[in-house]
C-alpha cells in the first residue's frame, strides 16, 4: 500500500468508530453535577442566622468561568428548599456577596484556590464545592470527581465541621470521606 | 472514485459531529442521590477558557496526550504540536525548532522547566538528552510559537516551550512504571508523593532509561545507544493561604554514543569516528509566591544549575549558572493590569580542547541583568484588550538592548478571539559564536586535485567577539473559535523578518589562497579560514491550523497542519564568500499530524498518532509518514498495561542531517514496547 492510502485507511477507521446507532441519550456531565449541587442544598442545614427568614434565598455562587452554562439555573428553576427559593449568582471576583451558602469554585480559579478558601472560611457557613484535583487537600469541602463516566463526590469533614455546617447522614453515607476529624 | 470516497467520509464525519449533541429528558432533581451516582454522563471538553483569549500562538500538550500515546521523551511529545520542527539525528540527538531555523544546536528557541531555563548558554541551544523529566509527572507542555522576548528575554526568539510539572498534592502515593521495547532495552520510573505535614507535600522520583542503537545509512548498526539515570524531588509548602514555597531539585548521569565523520581527524581518515559522551548535572530551584488578591501577586525564585558534558568531539567542559528573578503583578486605574519583573543571570564556564578545537578563552563569564514591564489594558469591557510590554537587558557581551511588543485581542463573542501582535526580538551571540576556534573537514587535497601531491586540506572556523545580536521583527495574526463544546479551531499566521543572522562564512579569497598555495608546490597543509558573521537577512512566513474535535465521549481527535516558508533575502554576501548554513531548505514546508484517542469503557484506551513531515531538500531528507500508537488497559485500580509502537509504518527512516557539524546520522527505527504502570 502506498503511504497516501495508509492515511486514508487510517482516517476512515477513525471515522467509522464514531458512528453510533441508536445510542440512548445520556445527560451531560454538568447536568448531573448541577443535580448534585441541588441535592447538597437539600441535605445540608445552615443555621437560622445564616439563612434568614423564609423569604430570603439560598444563594449559590459560581466563581470563575462558569462550566454549567444555563444548566444550573434550569436545574433549580422554581425549586425551593424548606421554603427558601434558590438563587444563582455568578461572581467575578472573590468578593462574596453576603449571605452566600454554596460557593462553586471553577477550575479556572485553580491558582487562587488557597486564597479563595481562606476568604470563604472567614465568612463562616459557606459550603465550598469544586471539581479540581487537590481541592480537598487544600481545605475545600466537597469535590465532584469523575469515576469513569460516573460523577461521585468526596467530602472533607474537617472543613465542613469547622465552617459550622451540618450535613445529613444521607449525604455522608454516599460520600467518599477523604479527611475525617 | 477516490474523491467520492473522501466525500462520503466527510459526510459521515459531519453527521456524527452535529448529530451528537443531545440533552437529557429526565428531570435529574427528582431522582435519588444513589441513582444520580450511577448515571453515566457525557464528558465535557476541557479546553481551558483562559487559553482561548491569549493573544499569542499557544498550544498545550496535556498529560493525557503524553500518557495516552505513551510518549517517552519531550522532543517526541513536541512532534504533536503545531509549528514545531522535530527531527532525530540519531537515537540520542534531536533537532527541535519553532517556526524554522531547525538545527542540532537550534539556538532560537527558549525552553523552560517549571520556570527555570534549560537553554544551554554556551551554544545557545538545548541538549535534549540532559533535559528529561519523568513524563508521568508533567502536567502540561505549553508551546508558544513566535517571539516571547518581551516577557522571557533575548533567547525566546522564535518560540518558548514551558514544561510544567504536576503539583505534589495532585497525585499522592507511589507509582512504578516498567517497560521494555524492541529499541529500548529497559526503562523504569519510580515516583512517590506524600505529605510531610499538614502544609507540606513532597514527591521524589528516580528514572532509568536505556536505548538501543539505530542504523547507519549503510545498514549496519549505529553506535548511538544511550543510558541515563535521573532523580529528583519537589516540595510544595503552603506557609499560609497566601504564601507558597516550592523547592525543586534534580540530578542526572548518562552515557551516550556518537559518531562523527572521519573529517574531524587531522589524518583525513575516511573511517567514521565513534566516541562516548558523558553527561552529568544537577540543579536546584527555589520559588516563593505571595498572593495579595486575585489580581495581584508576587513571585521570586533562585535557580542554580551545574552541567558537565564530556564530549571528545564537540565540547568538553562544564558550566554553572545562577539566576535570580522576581515578578510582581497588580491592577491600577481599574482597567489596567500591570506586571513587572527583574532578574540577574550569571554563567561561568570552563572547557578543555576537543578534537574539533577549543573556546578561546577556555574559561569565561557571562553576566546579564534584565527587567520587563507589561501593561494589559481592558479597552472595551470584556471585548477588546491591548497589551504593551518590553524587556530591557544589559549583558557583558552586547551591552544594552530592548525588546518591545504590542498585542491586541478582540473577543467579539465569548467563544471567539481574534488577536494580533507586533514584536521585536533578539538573540544574543553565544559563547560559541564569539569564541570558537574549530578546525574540521580535514580532507585529502588529492580527492579534488589529483594532479598535485596530496596533503591535508581543512576548514578552520573562528568566532568573532564583535558580533551583533540577531534581530527579528515579527507580525502575527490569529483567530480562535470554540464553535461548540465539541469543536475548537485555532489558526495563527506569521510573517518574520530576520536581520543580522549569524552564520559561518569563508571568504572566496581564502579558498583561492589555499588553491594557489597548492598549485605553487608549497608542501604545508592547506587551510580555508572562515568565521562567524552577522551575514544573513531572511524572511519567513506561514500559518498553523489546529482543530480539536470531541466526536463522541468515546473519541476525540486533534488535527493540525503547519505551513512554513523561509526565504533568503539575499545577504550582505556579494558572491565573494561561501556560506555554510542553508536554513531555508532545512525545514519542512508542510507538516500534518492527527492524534486520535478512543476509549472503550473506562478501562481501555486506544490512541493513534499519525504525522506527515515534508522533505528537507537542503540536507537531502525525504518526506515521511510516521505512525505511533498505544493500547492501554487498566487491569485493576492499581495496574495498567500498555502496548505501544513508534514509527510503525516503516522499518527505519532518516529525519535529519546537520549541514554544519560533522556528525553521522543514524535512522529512526520502528519500536514496539510493552509497559506496566503500578500505582500504590
Amino acid at each position: 500500500m502506498k503511504r497516501s492510502q495508509h492515511i486514508i485507511v487510517f482516517i476512515f477507521l477513525l471515522l467509522i468508530a464514531t458512528v453510533r446507532i441508536g445510542a440512548a441519550p445520556s445527560p451531560s456531565e454538568y447536568q448531573v453535577k448541577a443535580a448534585y449541587i441541588y441535592n447538597f442544598v437539600k441535605f445540608i442545614t445552615w443555621n437560622s442566622e445564616s439563612l434568614g427568614d423564609s423569604a430570603s434565598a439560598v444563594v449559590i455562587g459560581i466563581l470563575g468561568n462558569d462550566p454549567f452554562g444555563p444548566v444550573l439555573d434550569e436545574t433549580v428553576a422554581g425549586k425551593t428548599v424548606k421554603g427558601h427559593p434558590i438563587e444563582i449568582k455568578r461572581l467575578e471576583e472573590a468578593e462574596f456577596p453576603n449571605p452566600i451558602h454554596v460557593l462553586f469554585i471553577s477550575d479556572s480559579e485553580r491558582n487562587y484556590l488557597q486564597w479563595i478558601l481562606k476568604h470563604a472560611q472567614l465568612q463562616q457557613h459557606v459550603l465550598t464545592v469544586s471539581e479540581m484535583p487537590g481541592f480537598i487537600e487544600n481545605g475545600g469541602m466537597i469535590n465532584l470527581v469523575m469515576e469513569g463516566k460516573n460523577v461521585r463526590f468526596e467530602v472533607n469533614m474537617d472543613a465542613v465541621n469547622k465552617a459550622g455546617i451540618k450535613m445529613s447522614s444521607k449525604l455522608l453515607k454516599l460520600a467518599r470521606i477523604v479527611k475525617d476529624e | 472514485m477516490k474523491r467520492f470516497r473522501i466525500l462520503r467520509i466527510l459526510l459521515i464525519f459531519t453527521t456524527s459531529v452535529f448529530g451528537g449533541i443531545v440533552g437529557s429528558e429526565v428531570d435529574l432533581t427528582t431522582i435519588s442521590l444513589e441513582d444520580l451516582m450511577n448515571i453515566e454522563v457525557t464528558l465535557a471538553t476541557r479546553t481551558p477558557d483562559k487559553l482561548t483569549s491569549v493573544p499569542a500562538a499557544i498550544y498545550v500538550i496535556t498529560s493525557e496526550d503524553i500518557q495516552q500515546l505513551g510518549m517517552q521523551s519531550i522532543p517526541f511529545a513536541l512532534r504533536y504540536a503545531p509549528g514545531m520542527q522535530v527531527a532525530s539525528l540519531n537515537a540520542n540527538v534531536w533537532a527541535v525548532g519553532a517556526r524554522g531555523f531547525n538545527a542540532l544546536l537550534a539556538n532560537k528557541l527558549q525552553v523552560m522547566m517549571d520556570g527555570r531555563s534549560v537553554y544551554t548558554p554556551l551554544f545557545m541551544g538545548v541538549t535534549w538528552d540532559a533535559q528529561e523529566l519523568m513524563l508521568q509527572d508533567i502536567d502540561r507542555i505549553e508551546v508558544i510559537r513566535g517571539s516571547g522576548a518581551a516577557l522571557w528575554g533575548s533567547n525566546a526568539f522564535n518560540g518558548i516551550i514551558h514544561i510544567v510539572s504536576k503539583k505534589t498534592n495532585s497525585q499522592p502515593g507511589g507509582m512504578l512504571y516498567l517497560g521494555s521495547g524492541t529499541e529500548e532495552k529497559f526503562f523504569s520510573h519510580y515516583r512517590y508523593a506524600g505529605q510531610l505535614n499538614d502544609r507540606t507535600w513532597y514527591r521524589v522520583h528516580l528514572k532509568y532509561y536505556s536505548h538501543e542503537p539505530g542504523q547507519f545509512i549503510t545498514g549496519e548498526k549505529a553506535k548511538d545507544d544511550w543510558h541515563v539515570w535521573r532523580g529528583g524531588f519537589r516540595i510544595d509548602h503552603s506557609h499560609s493561604a497566601t504564601d507558597e514555597f516550592t523547592l525543586h531539585g534534580g540530578a542526572y548521569k548518562g552515557d551516550l554514543g556518537e559518531t562523527s565523520t572521519g573529517a574531524v581527524m587531522p589524518e583525513y581518515s575516511r573511517e567514521n569516528v565513534h566516541s562516548r559522551v558523558k553527561i552529568d548535572g544537577a540543579y536546584i530551584l527555589g520559588k516563593w509566591t505571595h498572593i495579595y488578591n486575585k489580581q495581584s501577586d508576587f513571585a521570586g525564585q533562585i535557580y542554580l544549575d551545574h552541567t558537565l558534558r564530556s564530549d571528545p568531539i564537540l565540547f568538553d567542559g562544564y558550566f554553572t549558572r545562577f539566576d535570580i528573578d522576581i515578578q510582581h503583578r497588580f491592577p491600577l486605574f481599574g482597567t489596567h493590569q500591570w506586571m513587572w519583573g527583574a532578574g540577574a543571570h550569571f554563567v561561568h564556564d570552563k572547557s578543555r580542547g576537543t578534537v574539533l578545537g577549543t573556546f578561546d578563552p577556555a574559561s569565561d563569564d557571562y553576566r546579564m541583568i534584565s527587567a520587563f514591564v507589561q501593561n494589559e489594558i481592558e479597552w472595551i469591557d470584556e471585548h477588546l484588550y491591548l497589551t504593551l510590554g518590553s524587556k530591557f537587558e544589559y549583558n557583558n557581551r552586547t551591552h544594552f538592548n530592548s525588546q518591545p511588543n504590542i498585542r491586541v485581542s478582540w473577543l467579539p463573542t465569548s467563544h471567539t478571539t481574534v488577536w494580533g501582535a507586533l514584536s521585536k526580538a533578539l538573540r544574543i551571540p553565544s559563547r560559541g559564536d564569539e569564541d570558537i576556534v574549530y578546525q574540521y573537514y580535514h580532507l585529502n587535497s588529492a580527492t579534488y586535485f589529483p594532479q598535485y601531491p596530496p596533503r591535508g586540506f581543512s576548514f578552520k572556523l573562528y568566532g568573532d567577539n564583535s558580533l551583533e545580536p540577531e534581530r527579528l521583527i515579527s507580525r502575527e495574526l490569529g483567530w480562535r473559535w470554540n464553535m461548540s463544546e465539541k469543536i475548537y479551531i485555532d489558526i495563527a499566521a506569521f510573517h518574520n523578518q530576520y536581520t543580522n543572522i549569524i552564520t559561518s562564512i569563508i571568504p572566496m579569497e581564502n579558498i583561492a589562497l589555499a588553491i594557489g598555495q597548492l598549485i605553487s608546490g608549497d608542501t604545508t597543509n592547506l587551510e580555508a579560514v572562515g568565521y562567524r558573521a552577522n551575514e544573513l537577512k531572511m524572511k519567513s512566513y506561514g500559518f498553523e491550523i489546529v482543530s480539536k474535535l470531541l466526536l463522541s465521549e468515546k473519541l476525540d481527535i486533534k488535527a493540525m497542519y503547519s505551513y512554513l516558508r523561509m526565504t533568503d533575502q539575499g545577504s550582505d554576501l556579494d558572491g565573494s564568500r561561501l556560506r555554510v548554513n542553508a536554513f531555508a531548505d532545512e525545514n519542512p514546508v508542510h507538516q500534518i499530524s492527527v492524534l486520535s484517542s478512543a476509549r472503550a469503557g473506562s478501562k481501555v484506551n486506544l490512541t493513534l498518532g499519525i504525522r506527515y513531515v515534508d522533505q528537507l531538500p537542503g540536507i537531502d531528507i525525504d518526506h515521511y509518514v510516521g505512525l505511533d500508537g498505544q493500547i492501554s488497559v487498566q487491569c485493576t485500580n492499581h495496574v495498567t498495561i500498555g502496548i505501544s509502537g513508534q514509527n510503525l509504518l516503516d522499518k527505519n527512516h532518516f529525519e535529519f542531517r546537520d549541514s554544519t557539524l560533522p556528525f553521522v546520522e543514524s535512522s529512526v527505527v520502528r519500536n514496539i514496547r510493552i509497559t506496566s504502570t503500578v500505582m500504590f
